[in-house]
C-alpha cells in the first residue's frame, strides 16, 4: 500500500495501471463493507454490495470527479447497491410459500453482541432514507454536507431526516429496553 | 423535551451548531432544569449507537474483490475490441452527411492536437465552462481528465494519435464543440509548452490537483510549463498544493522565479504557508531573480522570515538585495528583532554599508536590534559611516562591548546623537579598539555620562 492520495490512485487506474485501483479497493473494503453490512442486515448481503460496488466504481471511474472526496463517491454507490440488493431480496421473500423459520435473522449475522443485534433490528425497522442518514452519522462519522453529497439531497433535508429517524429509533430502542 | 431544544442538543453532538445556536442552548439549558437531563439522554443514546462499532470484513471478502475486478478487467477489454470494431463499421456504412461532416471536423481536430487534447479540454471544462454547464456535465468533465490521459503518450505529436471508443465519446458530446470553438480555448490549445508539459508523468500526476487544472487558466502559467525545473518540481506535493495560491500562480510570470525554480531549497520552501503568501509581494518575486535569495532559501528560518510584512516590503530595497549575498544576513534572518528591524527605512539603507553586514555575523548586534534606540540610530549617517570604521567593527567582536550592547543604558545612549556623532569622530572611533575604552563602556557612570552628553 502506498501514501498516495486517492485522486492520484484514481488517475493512475485511468491510465491502466491496475493495481492503482485494488489499492483503492483495498483501502475502502471495511469502510463500504461495513455501510452495507448496517444498511442489508446481514453479511452475505454486505459481501455482495461490497463486491457490485466497486464493480461499478470500477466500469464508472472515469466519470469520477477527482476533486472531490472518493469516499463520498463509493459510500454513495455503496448505499444504492445495498438498497438495490434488500429489494431484491424483498421480493424473493415474497415470493416464498415456505416461512424462512429456524434460519438466523439478518442481525444476527452483523453484530456480536446482544446490544448490537438490537441496534441492527432496530435500525432495519427504519425506512431505507432513514437508515441511511443514521449509519452515515453514527457509524462513519459523516457531517451534514458530506451526507448531503453522499445522498445528493440538500443538507436542510438531512437534518430533517436525521431528526426523525433519531426520534423513531429511541422509539424502539426504548421499547426493547435498550434505551431509555 | 421540545422540538427545538431537541434539535439544538442534536446539533452541538454532532458538532454543527452554530455560535447563535450555542447561546440559545446555553440559555435553554440555563432556564429549564429539565433540558440538561434531555441533553444527557441524547448523549447516551449517541453514545449507544456509537458503542457498535464497525466489525472487520470477512477474511475471505477480500480474495472475491480482487478476483471479481480481474474478471471484470478482462471482459471489459475484450468487448472494448469488439466495440470498437463494430461502431467503426457501423459508422461507415450509415452515418449521415452532417454526422460525417462532424466527424471530419473532429478527426482533424485530433490531427492537429492529438489525443491528449482531450484531457486539456476537459481541465479547460473545468476551468471555464464548470460554471455554466451544470453539476451532470461538469462531472462529465472532470471524469474526461481520467478517462483521456490513459491514451497519452510521452510525446505528443499527431502521429501519436490513438483514438480509442472513451475519447470520441467525449468528443460527440456538445460541451466537447463549444471549448474546441471557444477562442480562448484555441488560445490555451495553441500553446507548445502544454502540450511539452504533458508528456511529463509529474505534470500528468498533477491534473488531479484542482490548483493546477485553475492555474491552467494563466497564460504566465503555460508558458512557464516550458522550464524543465517546473516541470519535475510537479513531483513535489507542496509544490503543486502552491497552485492554490493566486500570488504564486501570478509569480510564475516573472523570468526570475521560473529560474528559480531549478533550485531545490526553493521547491521545498514552497510547502511552507508563509513563503507562498509572500509570492502576493512584487519586491518578493523580484528577489527571486538574485541567486544569493535562491540560495538563501535552504535556511529554515528564512523561510519562516518570509512570514513577516516587513521583511517582505523591504525586498524592494536594492542594499536588502545585495545583503543577501551575506551568510551573516542570511543567519541573522532566524532573529526575530533583525526581522522587525527590516520595518525600518534607516536600517533597511544601512544594510547598503558592507561592514553593517559584516556586524551581522554578531549575536549581540543582532539581538540589539531588538531595540528601537538602537534601530532608530541606523538613522543617523554618523552611525552609519562609524560601521565603516575597522575599530568600531573590531569592537563589535569584543565581548566588553558586545555586553555593552546589551545594556539599556548604552543603547538608550546610541539613541542620543551626541553619542552617535562621536561615532564619527576618528578618535572616539579608535578609542573603540582600545581594550581599556571598551572596558569603561560597561561602567555605569561612564554609559551615563555618555547618556547625559
Amino acid at each position: 500500500m502506498t501514501n498516495k492520495g486517492d485522486d492520484i490512485l484514481v488517475l493512475e487506474a485511468l491510465a491502466d495501471r491496475p493495481t492503482a485501483f485494488d489499492e483503492l479497493m483495498l483501502r475502502y473494503e471495511r469502510r463500504v463493507y461495513n455501510l452495507a453490512l448496517r444498511l442489508t442486515g446481514n453479511s452475505h448481503d454486505a459481501m455482495d454490495a461490497t463486491q457490485t460496488t466497486f464493480l461499478k466504481a470500477l466500469e464508472k471511474l472515469d466519470r469520477f470527479d477527482v476533486r472531490r472526496p472518493f469516499l463520498s463517491w463509493i459510500a454513495r454507490i455503496g448505499i444504492n447497491e445495498s438498497f438495490n440488493i434488500l429489494s431484491r431480496r424483498d421480493r424473493y421473500v415474497e415470493e416464498q410459500t415456505e416461512p424462512t423459520s429456524g434460519a438466523p435473522s439478518p442481525e444476527q449475522h452483523c453484530a456480536a453482541t446482544e446490544t448490537g443485534r438490537e441496534i441492527q433490528a432496530a435500525l432495519m425497522r427504519l425506512s431505507d432514507d432513514y437508515r441511511a442518514v443514521i449509519v452515515l452519522r453514527h457509524f462513519h462519522d459523516l457531517s451534514y454536507q458530506e451526507m448531503s453529497e453522499v445522498l445528493d439531497v440538500p443538507s436542510k433535508t438531512v437534518k430533517s431526516r436525521l431528526f426523525t429517524a433519531r426520534r423513531e429509533l429511541r422509539r424502539t430502542l426504548r421499547a426493547t429496553g435498550l434505551h431509555r | 423535551m421540545n422540538q427545538r431544544l431537541e434539535e439544538l442538543i442534536w446539533l452541538r453532538l454532532d458538532g454543527e451548531i452554530s455560535t447563535d445556536e450555542q447561546q440559545e442552548l446555553d440559555r435553554a439549558l440555563s432556564e429549564d432544569p429539565e433540558a440538561s437531563t434531555h441533553q444527557a439522554e441524547l448523549s447516551t443514546f449517541s453514545e449507544l449507537l456509537t458503542s457498535a462499532a464497525d466489525v472487520e470484513a470477512p477474511a475471505e471478502l477480500q480474495g472475491r474483490l480482487l478476483a471479481a475486478v480481474a474478471e471484470r478487467r478482462a471482459k471489459v477489454t475484450n468487448l472494448s475490441e469488439f466495440e470498437r470494431y463494430s461502431r467503426h463499421t457501423t459508422s461507415s456504412r450509415h452515418q449521415g452527411a452532417t454526422k460525417e461532416r462532424n466527424a471530419m471536423s473532429r478527426n482533424q481536430f485530433v490531427t492537429r492536437f492529438g489525443i491528449a487534447a482531450a484531457v486539456v479540454l476537459a481541465v479547460l471544462a473545468i476551468w471555464k465552462f464548470a460554471g455554466d454547464t451544470g453539476p451532470s456535465e461538469e462531472a462529465q468533465m472532470g471524469g474526461t481528465v481520467g478517462a483521456a490521459e490513459r491514451y497519452q503518450t510521452d510525446q505528443i505529436t499527431p502521429d501519436d494519435v490513438q483514438v480509442d471508443q472513451s475519447a470520441q465519446d467525449f468528443m460527440q458530446t456538445e460541451a466537447f464543440d463549444r471549448i474546441v470553438n471557444d477562442p480562448d480555448a484555441q488560445r490555451v490549445l495553441s500553446n507548445d509548452q502544454l502540450w511539452n508539459a504533458l508528456g511529463s508523468d509529474a505534470v500528468r500526476a498533477a491534473l488531479g490537483n484542482a490548483a493546477f487544472r485553475d492555474a491552467i487558466g494563466v497564460d504566465a502559467f503555460r508558458d512557464a510549463l516550458g522550464v524543465d525545473a517546473l516541470r519535475s518540481a510537479f513531483g513535489n506535493a507542496a509544490f503543486r498544493d502552491a497552485f492554490g495560491n493566486a500570488a504564486f500562480r501570478d509569480a510564475l510570470g516573472t523570468d526570475a522565479f521560473r529560474d528559480a525554480l531549478g533550485v531545490a531549497s526553493l521547491r521545498d520552501a514552497l510547502g511552507v504557508d508563509a513563503f507562498r503568501d509572500a509570492m502576493a509581494n512584487d519586491a518578493v518575486r523580484d528577489a527571486l531573480g538574485n541567486a544569493a535569495f535562491r540560495d538563501a532559501m535552504a535556511n529554515d528560518a528564512m523561510r519562516d522570515a518570509l512570514g513577516n510584512d516587513a521583511l517582505r516590503a523591504a525586498f524592494a530595497n536594492d542594499a536588502l538585495q545585495m545583503a543577501m549575498k551575506n551568510d551573516a544576513f542570511r543567519d541573522a534572518l532566524g532573529n526575530a528583532a533583525f526581522r522587525d528591524a527590516l520595518g525600518v527605512d534607516a536600517f533597511r539603507d544601512a544594510l547598503g554599508v558592507a561592514a553593517f553586514r559584516d556586524a551581522l555575523g554578531v549575536a549581540a548586534f543582532r539581538d540589539a536590534l531588538g531595540v528601537d534606540a538602537f534601530r532608530d540610530a541606523f538613522g543617523n549617517a554618523a552611525f552609519r559611516d562609524a560601521l565603516g570604521n575597522a575599530a568600531f567593527r573590531d569592537a563589535l567582536g569584543n565581548a566588553a562591548f558586545r555586553d555593552a550592547l546589551n545594556v539599556d543604558a548604552f543603547r538608550d545612549a546610541l539613541g542620543v546623537a551626541a553619542f552617535r556623532d562621536a561615532l564619527g569622530i576618528d578618535a572616539f572611533r579608535s578609542a573603540l579598539g582600545s581594550a581599556a575604552f571598551r572596558d569603561a563602556l560597561s561602567n555605569d557612570a561612564m554609559r551615563a555620562a555618555a547618556r547625559a552628553n
